[in-house]
């Protein structure tokens, strides 16, 4: 899974030419916000639903990767039978939510009180699924084209979709944001993940609401899983790219403050990674992700979101 | 019980009158709201204290700062003559503090007897008979014939003096119970006031944190009343009894 | 001291409150199926001995998965990854040392030593770090998931260390036998060496279990503020766990390159990263000697549906893993044990009401 599609365009790589200074400079720039961005939507996006059924329910499904790749899978066979592929994304969405909620009430509820045990049984899950998928569909399946083209920037030409991606990613935050504190719902939820006892008792159904929460926490994984599905191979471990990466970003923005973590997780762990690819490459992209993680977390043990909560009004 | 040599154990400060402990100017704060608010406290070794106030008013979290669970972000905690104020709380149990907490931690998956075995287990000197011993430790604090029950399944009462066990079988200088009576019949607090009372006549220092006034009439103690975080007033029993703004506070509370 | 009372200190040693099996019925059992182990090789063929010898190879990262999270409730996803290191770090040492040293002695320390301190200081991330629960097991996912990805990216000469090529993706090649001076050990000499190898750090974990620090290690896994507060150093204990276990997983490595000769990052892996998880779950991760049977049965029962071409054997693993976790969450072996136990104990008392009544003893 590369990061950051930066291409040359052939033919166009002097950069000598008298007054080009100036639209090197604004190429450069350009550059380094794509690539920044680039990385930010893709930290952001395959962590948040994870990180939605972290805060609300703390628990950690490991099959993240797995609701990631079925998203995809979907998507790309439901364009291939017409449908056009925004749609496409929106249904494998839909799809991999649906299954979410149905794993949720047959199985995941069962472990509510051992997070360790749900890691154990989500693990297990996420290999019926991976292999289940090898086994039904084959090593591999043939992805669609990147929509949008490319777009030339300074002489450098960028992936469209990406910056779309990004864009999306944004757009997202801001109807999450607005969800959570905006609508009976969010504030119900909100409730809920504070203290699951007292909105029982107020009225909230806990068990439906955990049930919807994980059930939205794996299509927000599926939308991911179909979002990338243009941008690489698909095959039945697709999600297992975008696990180590996801689960940096859960780790490190904590369950506390959904939002705020996971915005200011990725933007932080976004320009970490950026910069370390731009400058070595992808895989020590990675590794500083890592070492990252592991400084914040050493210096921060309740995550991003734990540290913001504990300095703003608590008692305790 | 027999002292147990420990290399983190000092000279005994008894000896030149000094206090056990002593909490300076101690303030712990959790973002915006103060839960300790420059609290000054002076434990005597052979003294029976009792820390009470309303919820909230910042008990246990006095405790887990004590205890080291909490670092004060201003003020000291002196232990002995010395400052343990950032020092890590199984160093401070191996100088002889030990805890009881608020809700009963145990060991549930172990046997009672196991459990005392893991409190013993760091002796550096043998016994001869762990068995006996462990069993007339578990009789000290009213535990008979259930060592053999995993401590998840006994009654909650039993837990809590198989906590205090626990706590006791370290050999400490100054124990701090934490609520030692939470939830339990009146005659199992009338059984823990007696384990308390006896503990204390032998010389156990002890800081106990409670809620209920029945409690603390069975034993008489030197008070102290916390409220907001701040030490509100000092006293006998007799004298806490007739304070009215004490009485105030607890808004009609026994 | 006279034979029997050493004897019996000895079995104090590995007996202790904390070890399942420590009957006479147990220690004999024990015996007549090691014997039967060491004298496998007379009758067996050279095929079942080699192949025993791979399933015995892996019981060692499962032992030290045991160790801490059955003991210590550390779940580690990420044993794996030191499989990797031990086996990168023997075959780096033993193609660079061999002719010069003329055995792989410190190729195989190497193995074990290395793997050990990297995870000593994951360990200090993580447990220093008060990172708890959860976050603990997906960082040492992450970490085995992040260390594939570097070892994919070694291919190419410039990858080497000394004579060893890493290789990429397609991994290092050609490790020689374990060797200890004379000729490289395989099939039965292989197989001796790794089932005494076994049954060694069997004893030697279970005699730490029982040791003061294994007493620490099962309260701190327990109940580790109650542990702290007795005066523990939770920290260090957990640390130290992890870093055996890290050694054990080594050792895996170590056996398994000086078997097959070859590693590849795929080991440390997201599908074999779950292996060792699978084997100690299903066996039951509070008895050491469930997590080595579970190893090597479910390992032959992989291979066995591998032969037959099947490709569901990961997912029968995966439906394995999610079915023991709903219903027998102590792991197949101790819920065995404890359904003969109750059997057993209901027809001993069924056994004597009847007798009772043939006497017409009571009502």
């Amino acid at each position: 899974m590369r990061l950051g599609g930066l291409e040359e365009l052939p033919g166009c790589q002097d950069s000598s030419r008298l007054g080009a200074t100036d639209v090197q400079l604004f190429g450069e720039i350009f550059g380094a916000i794509y690539l920044y961005l680039d990385s930010m939507a893709f930290l952001f996006l395959s962590a948040v639903g994870l990180i939605i059924i972290l805060g609300m329910m703390g628990i950690t499904n490991l099959a993240h990767g797995e609701f990631m790749m079925l998203g995809a899978y979907t998507a790309v066979l439901a364009t291939r039978a017409g449908l056009p592929f925004p749609i496409s994304v929106v249904f494998a969405s839909l799809m991999v939510g649906l299954f979410g909620m149905v794993l949720e009430r047959l199985i995941i509820r069962r472990f509510y009180g051992n997070l360790l045990q749900s890691l154990v049984a989500t693990w297990g899950i996420s290999l019926i699924i991976s292999q289940g998928m090898l086994v039904l569909m084959g090593p591999s399946l043939q992805t669609i084209r990147m929509p949008l083209g490319g777009i030339t920037v300074a002489g450098k030409a960028y992936a469209a979709y990406r910056l779309l991606l990004a864009v999306i990613a944004i757009g997202l935050l801001i109807v999450m944001w607005y969800v959570f504190h905006r609508t009976k719902f969010g504030m119900r939820a909100r409730g809920a993940m504070q203290n699951a006892e007292i909105a029982e008792a107020m009225g909230i159904n806990t068990s439906r609401m955990y049930q919807f929460t994980f059930g939205i926490g794996s299509a927000l994984a599926g939308f991911a899983g179909a979002l990338y599905a243009p941008t690489t191979v698909l095959a039945p471990l697709y999600g297992a790219s975008f696990l180590a990466p996801a689960f940096v970003t859960v780790v490190v923005s904590g369950g506390a403050n959904v939002i705020q973590g996971a915005l200011i997780t990725s933007v932080l762990l976004g320009i970490i990674e950026g910069t370390s690819s731009r400058l070595y490459g992808t895989f020590i992209g990675r590794m500083a992700l890592l070492a990252a993680a592991m400084v914040i977390l050493r210096v921060l043990p309740t995550g991003i979101s734990g540290y913001l909560e504990t300095r703003g009004e608590r008692a305790r | 019980m027999n002292a147990v040599a420990d290399s983190h154990r000092t000279v005994n400060p008894a000896a030149n009158g000094q206090p056990l402990l002593q909490l300076r100017d101690v303030t712990k704060r959790f973002g915006g709201l103060t839960a300790v608010n420059k609290v000054n406290l002076d434990i005597h070794q052979g003294d029976l204290h009792f820390l009470i106030g309303p919820n909230g008013a910042g008990k246990s979290t006095l405790f887990k700062t004590i205890v080291g669970y909490h670092k004060p972000d201003s003020g000291q905690v002196i232990y002995k003559g010395n400052d343990i104020s950032f020092v890590e709380p199984f160093l401070r149990a191996r100088m002889g503090i030990s805890i009881k907490f608020q809700t009963p931690s145990v060991y549930p998956d172990l046997t009672v007897f196991q459990n005392m075995v893991v409190a013993l287990n760091r002796r550096r000197t043998a016994v001869d008979n762990v068995r006996q011993e462990i069993l007339d430790r578990l009789d000290a604090v009213g535990l008979h014939g259930i060592e053999n029950m995993a401590a998840g399944q006994i009654s909650h009462g039993q837990r809590q003096w198989l906590e205090i066990g626990l706590a006791l079988a370290v050999d400490p200088e100054l124990l701090l119970l934490d609520e030692p009576n939470a939830g339990m019949t009146p005659d199992e607090t009338a059984r823990t006031a007696e384990i308390i009372r006896r503990l204390n006549k032998d010389g156990m220092t002890i800081i106990v944190i409670a809620h209920d006034m029945e409690f603390v009439r069975m034993l008489e103690p030197r008070i102290t009343v916390l409220h907001l975080g701040r030490v509100f007033t000092q006293g006998q029993l007799c004298e806490i009894e007739r304070n009215e703004e004490v009485q105030q506070i607890y808004l009609g509370k026994k | 001291m006279n034979k029997t009372s050493r004897f019996s200190n000895f079995l104090n040693t590995v007996n202790g409150p904390f070890s399942i099996g420590r009957s006479a019925v147990f220690w004999v059992a024990f015996l007549i199926v090691t014997g039967y182990l060491y004298f496998f090789p007379r009758f067996a063929s050279r095929y079942d001995v080699i192949n025993l010898t791979y399933f015995m190879s892996w019981t060692f990262v499962a032992m030290g998965l045991s160790l801490i999270w059955g003991c210590g409730n550390i779940l580690s996803f990420g044993q794996m990854a030191f499989v990797g290191i031990g086996g990168y770090v023997y075959g780096i040492i033993a193609i660079n040392t061999l002719d010069a040293v003329g055995n792989t002695i410190p190729a195989l320390l190497g193995g074990i030593i290395i793997p050990f301190l990297v995870a000593a200081l994951l360990g200090y991330f993580v447990f220093y770090g008060r990172v708890s629960g959860v976050y603990v097991s997906i960082m040492t996912l992450v970490f085995t998931l992040v260390l594939e990805t570097f070892m994919g990216q070694t291919a190419g000469d410039k990858w080497r260390v000394g004579k060893a090529l890493l290789g990429g993706y397609n991994g290092m090649t050609n490790i020689p036998s374990i060797n200890f001076g004379s000729t490289g050990l395989k099939g039965a000499s292989l197989y001796y060496f790794v089932l005494t190898l076994m049954v060694v750090t069997y004893l030697l974990l279970r005699y730490l279990v029982n040791s003061k620090y294994g007493v620490g290690l099962v309260a701190t896994g327990s109940n580790p503020d109650r542990t702290e507060v007795l005066g523990y150093n939770i920290r260090l204990i957990q640390l130290l766990a992890f870093a055996i276990a890290g050694g054990l997983a080594g050792l895996s490595g170590v056996l398994y390159v000086a078997w097959g000769h070859y590693i590849t990052p795929s080991t440390m892996g997201l599908t074999n990263a779950s292996l060792p998880v699978i084997w100690v779950a299903v066996g039951g991760r509070k008895s050491m000697l469930a997590a080595i049977i579970s190893t090597i049965v479910l390992q032959y029962f992989t291979q066995y549906l591998a032969v037959t071409g099947s490709e569901f054997a990961l997912i029968i693993l995966g439906a394995l893993l999610l079915i023991v976790v709903l219903y027998m969450p102590a792991g197949v072996i101790p819920t065995l044990a404890n359904c003969i136990g109750k059997l057993g104990s209901k027809r001993r008392q069924e056994a004597l009401s009847n007798s009772q009544s043939r006497r017409g003893v009571g009502a």
